[in-house]
């Protein structure tokens, strides 16, 4: 589908909050992203943090990091935008007792549409963020704990996880150390897993683009600035198995035998000595050596 | 309900043996409009759901938890009946809804998850709307759970006593459990919006489509008596036409299930409706046999079929 850019909005430094409109726009679930089409073939998904009852706008909010999202920073009111339908991927669980908020950063966006849910129908909710944007919109929804740095947010934490009802829920969206964390302080304070998601910052692939060598099959691949190693890597037909293309699922995991990565997976891929091709780059001016 | 046959045309019946032999399987295609059916009897149907339903409010339960997927459901299935159905509108200013069905001069204002602004829960006010039986699926825990549903035509089954049931327990008694173990993946997959639609068949004595286990005195004894003087007109083939949609606010799995009833006078006037027929019910494997309860009916049906072929 195609949507148009109503309002362009910075709510901190290095990120943009778009609106954009469009005709009959699909409702979405809590925790949805868009798949935002910024070059033909290049899809990058971003949060929808509004409330996605039959919505009249999409609100979307992208960090400038490069590829992408440096193409939506340069959007302008009245600008076209290529979409796909909003995809799923971090539903809140209805039957909790009490939502647990935790966002990271520019983790807060998905965490900001389960707010807005939780408050439209009235479920029990709090949020607690640190060096997160919208606060003042998640202050409006609900109650808001905000903290000055990771140390008082663990500090914060633990007092919540101990004393929320039987059968609450904890979401945590930010960088793989948060969610760490807070998993931790809830299992601490005798929660099961099943009631304890998280979702990691869905990383861009692009970056600077480097060379690999391929050792098995005998090619070298230029990965260029704006295509994962993954995509490079199909790009000359090699069977690369994949999943989630976001470094959660490990499915792709692959043996680096040399050169220095810039690791971006939320599996620890590099304390195995291997690479998560769909998020993983390499180091600057660095070539890397795969086992493909 | 009980319907004329005719392979082609607008209105065809869903003959839904696509093989010469059947196995239990998942079945599903992308589903394509009208995914509701409206039948000449659609007033009809209707009124016997509102019938059932009022004489015996079990034959709808709703969690707590489902309220946000109720609404979801109704306003689903109301868009769509409005889509595909002439006359019948549903307006919308922002979360404030007015629907019509000037065909049975309903119209009702509400207002999106505002219960006070319905006169009932929103899953029976849907339900009431639609010939299909509504059930809905929430997603948890990389499982789904009957959370809700309206139905008051149940094949062998009861709405109140699966409420509540995981998607495996609800076909337990099903001879394939790994099929139904793909099928949740699959349904866990659907992206909100998708659609898919899977035909399920049987066969039953009369043209009665509320054949629920809370119905059982009803129509249990005839049926263990296989009491039947005319096979032609009275047993008929029932096929269940059922969609599948994830829902798009809530992610939960709306469950949508058709009944369309065919006498087999009318299956025979299709030859190759016919010859499918006896060929399935010749190869049906025991444990499908014994699971759908076509022991003896199955082989009164392809005599049957077989003679009036002759």
């Amino acid at each position: 589908m195609i949507l148009q850019v109503t309002a362009v909005r910075t709510p901190s430094p290095g990120l943009r909050a778009l609106t954009l409109v469009g005709d009959d726009l699909p409702s979405y679930p809590p925790g949805a992203h868009l798949p935002v089409e910024w070059a033909p073939g290049r899809v990058n998904p971003y949060s929808l943090t509004g409330l996605g009852i039959a919505p009249e706008t999409y609100e979307i909010t992208v960090a400038r990091r490069s590829g992408g999202s440096a193409r939506l920073h340069g959007l302008e009111v009245g600008d076209p935008v290529h979409a796909r339908s909003p995809r799923s991927g971090f539903p809140p669980v209805e039957t909790a007792a009490h939502h647990v908020l935790v966002a990271g950063g520019v983790g807060v966006t998905p965490l900001l549409g389960h707010a807005r849910w939780h408050a439209f129908w009235g479920h029990s909710f709090e949020v607690l963020a640190v060096g997160a944007p919208h606060l003042g919109t998640l202050r409006e929804l609900g109650p808001l704990t905000v903290a000055r740095d990771r140390r008082e947010l663990a500090d914060l934490l633990r007092p919540v996880v101990g004393n929320a009802p039987w059968n609450s829920h904890v979401y945590t969206c930010g960088p793989p150390g948060l969610i760490a964390a807070v998993a931790a302080a809830a299992r601490a304070a005798h929660w099961v897993d099943a009631r304890i998601h998280a979702e990691p910052f869905v990383h861009e692939p692009a970056g600077a683009p480097f060379e690999v060598l391929l050792r098995r099959s005998r090619r070298r691949v230029r990965v260029a600035a704006d295509e994962s190693l993954l995509d490079a890597v199909d790009r000359i037909g090699l069977p690369a198995p994949r999943l989630c293309r976001q470094g959660v699922c490990g499915e792709c995991l692959t043996t680096l035998l040399a050169g220095t990565a810039e690791h971006h997976d939320h599996v620890d891929a590099a304390e195995h000595g291997r690479i998560a091709p769909c998020v993983s780059r390499a180091a600057p001016g660095e070539t890397l050596e795969l086992d493909l | 309900m009980t319907e004329v046959g005719g392979a082609t045309g607008e209105g065809a019946y869903p003959f839904p043996l696509a093989r010469d032999t059947y196995r239990i399987s998942a079945n599903v295609e992308p589903a394509s409009a009208p995914m509701l059916h409206v039948g000449a009897d659609h007033a009809d149907v209707l009124a016997l759901r509102s019938r059932i339903l009022d004489a015996e409010p079990r034959r709808f339960v709703a969690a707590p938890h489902a309220a946000a997927a109720s609404w979801d459901a109704l306003v689903w299935l109301l868009d769509r009946t409005a889509r595909e159905q002439d006359g019948v509108s549903l307006e919308r200013d922002g979360l404030r809804y007015r629907w019509t069905d000037p065909r049975r001069g309903v119209e009702q204002e509400f207002v999106f998850g505002d219960a006070s602004t319905l006169p009932e829960h929103p899953l029976t006010f849907a339900g009431r709307q639609v010939e299909e039986d509504v059930v809905v699926l929430g997603a948890r825990d990389d499982r789904l759970w009957l959370d809700a549903g309206m139905v008051v035509f149940a094949s062998v089954w009861s709405l109140a006593f699966d409420h509540g049931m995981s998607f495996a327990e609800l076909h337990g008694p099903v001879p394939s459990p790994e099929v139904f173990a793909r099928a949740e993946r699959f349904l866990l997959r659907m992206q909100p919006g998708d659609a898919y639609r899977r035909l399920n068949w049987g066969l039953q004595l009369d043209d009665r489509p509320d054949l629920s286990l809370d119905a059982h005195p009803a129509w249990g004894p005839r049926r263990a008596r296989l009491e039947v003087h005319d096979v032609g007109s009275e047993v008929h083939l029932r096929t269940e036409v059922q969609h599948l949609v994830r829902l798009p606010m809530s992610g939960a799995v709306l469950f949508l299930i058709g009944v369309r009833l065919l006498p087999l006078a009318e299956v025979a006037t299709v030859p190759a409706w016919s010859a499918r027929l006896v060929s399935v019910l010749d190869t049906l494997p025991e444990e499908v046999r014994s699971y759908k309860d076509l022991g003896v009916l199955g082989s009164m049906a392809a005599d049957w079929l077989r003679r009036s072929s002759a």
